[in-house]
């Protein structure tokens, strides 16, 4: 996602992903010592050491190439692209150096298939650094290495530009699981193996803590752009790479997000990370322009106008007069290629609007394609809004849609989508914060969308929120517990009446200090003390509150002051029953989300002056899953009734309500 | 058996199970005023994984039951098309020649008048050959033998010669066109034909699966095809070049050791929580253990889905008379049950609102006799049908202990919860439950179990087949 400042409306430019972590972080750290690890630089460590009295800057980008989409759309439109990937120390493989880093990557090439390893990448060799990484290849295991390091930290880098904060992997509380277990499941450094098996199947894989992509023969007819029996590997699809990297970011954020207690739990980790990897394509400045100009500007087409125009009724006698798919809304089209599907693996609008898919698809990601096209719909809505007058300048003047459209004009429309699609990237992910802590929905999602974007835009002068809730709705997908369609009814209810959380500490941009957390935790666990708290907050009087996460949000509002939340999450087991079978029982958790905020300066000061703590958060926002009353209740029977229909009631291995990707994925 | 006699004619109806193996061979027999009348449910059987699960006996029973039915068989219900369940009739087509039969009832995916129909079969066995091709030239190891298995049972043709030969084809092909009767082609909804001497014996029947034809096992087959792609287009292919180690991506010169990776790339896979970790050691082989158990055969994985395919095919039937009530499930899995077991005819509001359906609920509280669906395995009998059905009837279920499935991961067949849940409601009768002596044939029981008391009606051991009269 292009999160480039210039030349912004200044409409647009107040809703732009503006965070400070990346920035302060950089900031921290700005200057290399003379001392640094021996292998890191070696050119200009050895410059260093010759004697240069000056230092020299630390860089904070680091350019890596890849292909824009994968191998088979050629070298053109900048399908071959670098990368501008933060800048870290890495040693071969490439693996991340810093063992503090939380969000740290490592690529080991073992191919479990044939039990070896592929020779490493080593990204610092100097031959390697001067030509901006390896040049796009598919037959040096280096260059893919290369990719998805690349791919993969970009990813992250756009998930904290837009959350505000540091993202980490896999975390379980060690009150829920004992901390045996809890230290086995925990990840710390993902682990990437590009070539791990023969499949045509790429999945993100708890146990082995990280993604495994698998490479395959494609068919032998019907292959569409490769070779019969042609070998397709799945990390070199920029596509398959984000969406991965997006499912495990994802379990990073809302574990419970991998327990099936819903049919749109799985849908919503697909369909989630189906709209991360199309909004990428948004980014690719050739293609969208490519796009914009053979669709006339209607980006939402399916097809492109071919190269070269067919008379009415005649066949193609060139391939160029062959209307080719639009790249921007189909996801790894070599991958379904190879599979002879004739297009892509999937499409930002596979579903028509209509109210009974939900209904009737419970494939996960049959229905998370609903979620997707929904979430596109008002993509294409505001970006159709935005360029409205630009279309109609155009035909007052003399313009006609069905010619090429001239380049300042398919620049300009190039320039909105782009930046439209940062917008609802940065939405989106934001949006994550202010979903429940477990079983979601897609219209707890459309609430979270909506709070979100209230918190932070309150006028919505884009229409953004209606165009959002229109799109859902038109598809069936109708928030629980909410009024009436209306944004000021869907997003969720302001908490009112709870008593400050006292002794909370906010800490800065780049996280938490361990000192921080202990007494954030300490905070916390003496807040939920309290029946009343409990009560308001639908958590039971009776079960420990596990709190498996809190962090630190820094966002800068609307009028340009900086907002700083602290989002927690906390939730309940409710135990089995107690006659000792335990088979055929699932877990029912009950789970909530606070959304904190620190009080402004004003407040602080007045706290400080008549000697109370300034160590105070204020709670905004509760959204609660009790496990009692009729919500409870309801719950549980969808959850049962949902377990039955997947057949995983039965059993005693308690894993086994977590999704397997390995298996939902059967071919991604 | 004299004595059996007797008691039929006495007005009591009884079903049999013939001990063959993991396969269904079912009787059941009517009494009316012009003497018995019978029925056969199923017959067939398959070796399995184990290569043990044929125990030689089908021919034997056959004879026996056509002594016992005089050649006479006023009804014939094939459920699906598995070899465990209809192997039997081309494996004795000698016999069943001279058969006398009133009439066929087979699931509506065998009809062969509605083209679709036959090009989804023809396809789905395409996708079983090359799948057993795929597991052929793979490395045998204990999943493809499984996956050999179940294509075996999905094609009927038997990659090793078993006792007694036959395949899915030619029993098809002989219950179709060589039986003197044309089948009758039945889903949820179709009011089947009984023959008059059934009608006369006051036998009723319904049709509960399986579900009509509909897109959604369309749907499915095109998944199958999709998740399995890489073993299709060109099988042969797959057996010379990939058996050989040629799906080589990268040459020689790429191929490396673990001591080419820093030894920071193995940190995530140390041992944690213990103190004194070293982290200039390589953890190599717990980082390959990881990947390695990650990795799942995709095979294995189309061949699950494959047999699941041919399961929800059942035709499940509910037989009634004299207001007693039996289910025969066939091998239906959870769609074919949910079909008439939800009403999900309709599309559904709100899933929490979804319970069980009135009729669904009224069949299962009041059943005298429930045929195991799918030999047991985990996922034939939905938890929520067994929570409905009542207390007082007679299950019974035809398997062979260990010839598919493991214990470790919870897919052993009979799965063990399954049974002893059926076991606290109903009189569960095994088939590998008691003795063989037939023919000269002499088997021990593989369980040891007693026989239970049912609340009504009475169990009875025979040579090779133990009854239910009730």
């Amino acid at each position: 996602m292009s999160m480039s400042k210039t030349g912004a409306k200044k409409k647009t430019n107040k809703r732009k992903a503006k965070s400070l972590a990346p920035r302060m972080a950089r900031a921290s750290r700005a200057v290399v010592p003379t001392t640094s690890p021996a292998g890191a630089l070696p050119v200009l460590t050895a410059r260093l050491r010759s004697g240069a009295a000056a230092e020299i800057e630390r860089p904070t980008v680091r350019p890596l190439k890849a292909y824009a989409f994968d191998p088979s759309q050629g070298r053109l439109l900048g399908n071959e692209m670098s990368i501008p990937v933060r800048y870290q120390d890495l040693e071969p493989g490439p693996v991340v150096r810093d063992p503090f880093a939380g969000n740290g990557v490592a690529v080991v090439d073992y191919d479990a298939t044939h039990d070896v390893y592929y020779t490493p990448v080593d990204l610092d060799d100097p031959r390697v650094l001067i030509r901006g990484g390896f040049d796009p290849i598919e037959s040096d295991p280096r260059f893919h290495q290369q990719m998805v390091y690349a791919v993969v930290t970009e990813t992250i880098q756009h998930f904290e530009a837009a959350l505000g904060r540091r993202i980490h992997w896999r975390r379980i509380p060690h009150e829920e699981v004992g901390r045996e277990e809890a230290n086995r499941q925990n990840i710390y450094t993902l682990t990437l193996f590009p070539h791990a098996m023969v499949d045509a199947n790429a999945y993100y894989s708890p146990r082995a803590h990280g993604i495994l992509f698998g490479y395959f023969r494609a068919n032998e007819s019907a292959q569409g752009r490769n070779l019969p029996g042609q070998l397709v590997y799945t990390c070199l699809s920029h596509d398959i790479v984000v969406h991965e990297t997006t499912h495990a970011i994802l379990d990073g954020i809302r574990r419970h997000f991998m327990e099936q207690t819903n049919p749109d739990v799985a849908a919503f980790h697909e369909g989630f990370a189906d709209i991360v990897a199309l909004f990428r394509h948004f980014s690719h400045s050739e293609v969208l322009l490519d796009t914009v100009q053979r669709t006339g500007g209607r980006l939402f087409d399916r097809s492109l106008a071919p190269a070269v125009q067919l008379e009415p009724g005649a066949a193609a006698a060139i391939s160029n007069q062959i209307a080719p798919g639009n790249p921007l809304v189909e996801l790894a089209q070599q991958f379904g290629e190879a599979q002879s599907r004739g297009h892509g693996l999937r499409s930002a609008l596979e579903t028509p609007p209509n109210s009974n898919d939900i209904l009737t698809k419970f494939e996960c990601h049959e229905r998370g394609a609903i979620l997707v096209a929904a979430i596109f719909d008002a993509y294409f809505t505001i970006y159709q809004r935005r360029t409205a007058d630009l279309f109609r300048v155009y035909r007052a003047g003399g313009g006609n849609l069905s010619q090429d459209l001239p380049l300042s004009l398919a620049q300009m429309l190039a320039t909105q989508a782009s930046r439209t699609a940062a917008l609802f990237f940065t939405v989106c992910v934001r949006a994550l914060d202010y979903c429940p802590a477990i079983d979601i929905t897609f219209g707890d999602y459309l609430r979270a969308l909506i709070t979100s974007d209230f918190d932070l835009h309150p006028t919505d002068e884009a229409g953004l929120r209606d165009a959002l809730m229109q799109a859902f709705r038109v598809r069936g997908i109708v928030p629980d517990g909410a009024d009436s369609f209306s944004d000021r009814a869907i997003a969720w209810p302001r908490a009112t009446g709870l008593p400050p959380v006292l002794g909370l500490v906010f800490g800065d941009p780049n996280g938490l200090t361990r000192d921080e957390q202990d007494a954030c935790k300490t905070a916390l666990v003496a807040y939920v003390q309290s029946p009343a708290v409990r009560d308001a907050l639908g958590l039971e009087p009776q079960l420990d509150v596990i709190i498996p996460s809190f962090h630190p949000v820094f966002r800068v509002e609307q009028d340009g002051s900086l907002r700083t939340d602290m989002v927690v999450q906390m939730f309940q087991n409710r135990p089995p029953p107690a006659d000792g079978e335990s088979e055929g029982t699932f877990p029912m958790r009950s789970g909530v989300t606070l959304v904190i905020s620190k009080p402004p300066l004003s407040e602080l000061r007045r706290r400080a002056i008549q000697g109370e703590s300034v160590h105070v958060g204020y709670v905004r926002y509760v959204i609660s899953k009790p496990l009692h009353g009729t919500a409870g209740e309801a719950r549980e029977q969808r959850q049962r009734h949902h377990l039955q229909r997947i057949g995983l009631l039965d059993g005693t291995d308690p894993q086994r309500f977590e999704i397997d990707f390995a298996i939902a994925h059967g071919g991604l | 058996m004299a004595q059996a006699k007797k008691r039929t004619s006495r007005g009591r109806l009884r079903v049999r199970m013939y001990r063959v193996g993991f396969g269904d061979f079912f009787l059941i027999t009517v009494p009316s005023a012009k003497g018995p009348q019978h029925i056969l449910v199923d017959c067939g059987v398959t070796k399995g994984k184990s290569g043990q699960g044929d125990i030689a006996t089908i021919k034997s029973a056959v004879r026996h039951m056509a002594r016992e039915t005089k050649y006479k068989l006023a009804l014939i219900v094939v459920t699906h098309r598995h070899q465990d369940h209809i192997v039997g009739f081309s494996r004795c087509a000698d016999e069943f020649a001279k058969f006398e039969v009133g009439a066929i009832w087979m699931p509506y995916w065998e009809t062969e008048y509605a083209a679709k129909v036959s090009k989804f079969q023809e396809e789905l066995e395409a996708v079983a050959f090359n799948l057993g091709v795929a597991a052929l030239a793979a490395n045998p190891n204990e999943l493809t033998q499984e996956i050999l298995g179940i294509v075996e049972n999905a094609t009927g043709v038997s990659a090793t010669e078993g006792p007694g030969g036959g395949s899915n084809a030619k029993s098809l092909d002989l219950l179709k066109t060589q039986l003197g009767v044309k089948p009758q082609y039945l889903a949820k909804g179709d009011r089947p034909k009984l023959p008059p001497a059934l009608v006369a014996a006051g036998l009723g029947a319904d049709v509960l699966g399986p579900p009509p034809e509909d897109d959604f096992a369309f749907l499915k087959l095109m998944d199958l095809k999709k998740g399995s792609g890489q073993y299709f287009g060109n099988a042969s292919a797959i057996s010379k070049a990939d058996k050989a180690g040629r799906l080589r991506p990268f040459g020689p010169e790429f191929i490396a050791k673990a001591t080419d990776y820093p030894p920071r790339a193995f940190n995530e896979f140390a041992p944690r929580g213990v103190e004194g970790t070293d982290y200039k050691q390589r953890y190599a082989e717990q980082l390959e253990q990881a990947a390695r158990a990650a990795t799942p055969d995709a095979m294995f994985r189309a061949a699950k889905a494959l047999d699941a395919l041919l399961n929800n095919q059942s035709l499940v039937v509910l037989f009634t008379w004299n207001d007693k009530k039996l289910l025969f499930a066939g091998d239906a899995q959870a769609g074919n049950w949910e079909y008439w077991l939800y009403d999900l005819d309709k599309p559904i509001k709100d899933p929490s609102e979804e319970t069980l359906g009135d009729d669904g609920k009224d069949i299962l509280s009041s059943l005298d006799f429930y045929k195991v669906g799918h030999h047991g395995s985990t996922n034939a009998t939905p938890r929520a049908a067994v929570e409905a059905m009542g207390n007082e009837f007679v299950s019974m279920c035809s398997v062979e202990e260990g010839v598919f499935g493991k214990k470790e991961n919870e897919s052993e067949v009979p799965r063990t919860p399954l049974l002893t849940a059926l076991g606290k409601k109903s009189t569960l009768v095994r088939s590998d439950q008691f003795p063989v002596a037939v023919e000269g044939i002499k088997l021990p029981a593989a369980v040891r179990r007693k026989i239970g008391k049912p609340k009504r009606g009475k169990l009875v051991v025979g040579s090779c087949f133990v009854d239910y009269l009730l």
